[in-house]
């Protein structure tokens, strides 16, 4: 379950999440919408620690996300898919690669068996 | 109090820059591209200039030297001290982090503004380990060796055109770029080589990664990198060498 409590990100002046706390719960399918600009991307980001809000908390199964060092929070991350809203892909890498690196990096599979298996 | 900012940013950067990689093997990969891209993909431009650059020192020598109380083979003294302790490794750094700076910066900015870093983030992977640390070690590796080159392609160029141009005789340009040489003189070049590298990289880096908006934005932090980092080039040149000559 993701929890979401009192979560504030304001970008100069202009306070973009006020004050937001819902939880997200397992096995259910969460919907967020708004109008364009109205905070849906830097919601996501913040739950999932691209961002830092100014102030609140995000707990991942009970365990506080936004404090965590970094190598816990990869053991979380390596949980969570996120689709971007421009894709986000490896223009430097093939289609191929883009969809072998999580294998390639995370796994101790050569090229050819990443492939076949 | 701006550049108090920028230096604990970039401080932190550094420090999550230089960690151990997530995978050895690919991290080897990501050094291999990176050396040819940033190293071997500098050397035209490096000898070019190097050449070019060596023959007009050796000119302008002989054209300052025209008295008859000063030898010949001070043609070739200078033209050997103005490119080992100067021209190479200050100069050609500079055109370094005009051409590597700035590819650093909109590679990394353009990866920033298309949340390809964001991604890798996501994926739990360090960012600035996998995409900046291959990028330090591999200028930290290859640009002595270029400047290296540098020396002997702007002692070659000032000997052929010098010859050629009878500024200068073979015999006496030999005779002046091995007289009084020091070797010292070449572990400070390429000392400052390691510096010069280090800031072209993590300074490029560090304005790439954080790009903030769109295409414009990437063109602002590539120009940034190449301005703070010919700044710092010079800057530290100053110093390096108030420690090392003075």
């Amino acid at each position: 379950m993701i929890e979401v409590k009192n979560l504030n990100k304001t970008f100069g002046n202009n306070p973009v999440i006020k004050n937001i706390s819902h939880n997200f719960e397992q096995g259910k399918v969460n919907l967020i919408i708004g109008q364009s600009g109205s905070g849906k991307t830097v919601l996501s980001k913040l739950m999932v620690g691209l961002i830092k809000p100014d102030s609140g908390e995000v707990y991942f199964d009970g365990r506080e996300f936004i404090g965590l060092h970094f190598e816990a929070r990869k053991e979380i991350r390596q949980q969570i898919g996120m689709l971007f809203q421009g894709a986000a892909l490896f223009d430097s890498l093939t289609v191929e690669e883009n969809i072998m690196f999580p294998l390639e990096m995370f796994t101790q599979m050569s090229k050819s068996e990443n492939w076949t298996g | 109090m701006n550049w108090l900012y920028h230096l604990g940013r970039y401080y932190i950067l550094i420090r999550r820059t230089f960690k151990k990689p997530e995978k050895g093997r690919v991290f080897w990969q990501q050094l291999v591209r990176e050396m040819d891209s940033l190293g071997i993909g500098s050397l035209g431009i490096v000898s070019i200039i190097s050449i070019f650059m060596g023959a007009v020192i050796c000119i302008q020598s002989a054209f300052g030297f025209e008295s008859p109380w000063i030898p010949l083979y001070a043609v070739g003294l200078s033209t050997r001290d103005i490119i080992i302790l100067e021209f190479s490794p200050t100069v050609v750094c500079l055109i370094l982090a005009g051409k590597v700076g700035s590819n650093i910066a909109g590679e990394i900015g353009t990866m920033r503004v298309t949340e390809q870093i964001d991604a890798l983030e996501i994926m739990g992977i360090n960012s600035s380990c996998y995409l900046i640390l291959p990028k330090i070690t591999a200028a930290i590796i290859l640009f002595p060796f270029l400047i290296i080159i540098s020396m002997f392609l702007g002692l070659l160029g000032g000997y052929v055109v010098g010859v050629a141009a009878k500024a200068v005789t073979s015999y006496e340009y030999i005779y002046g770029i091995t007289w009084d040489f020091r070797p010292f003189n070449v572990f400070y070049a390429i000392f400052k080589t390691y510096i010069f590298s280090f800031i072209i990289t993590s300074v490029s880096a560090y304005h790439g990664y954080f790009t903030q908006g769109g295409a414009l934005e990437v063109g602002r932090s590539s120009t940034k990198a190449v301005v703070y980092s010919s700044i710092l080039i010079l800057l530290f040149n100053v110093i390096i060498t108030q420690i090392l000559l003075s």
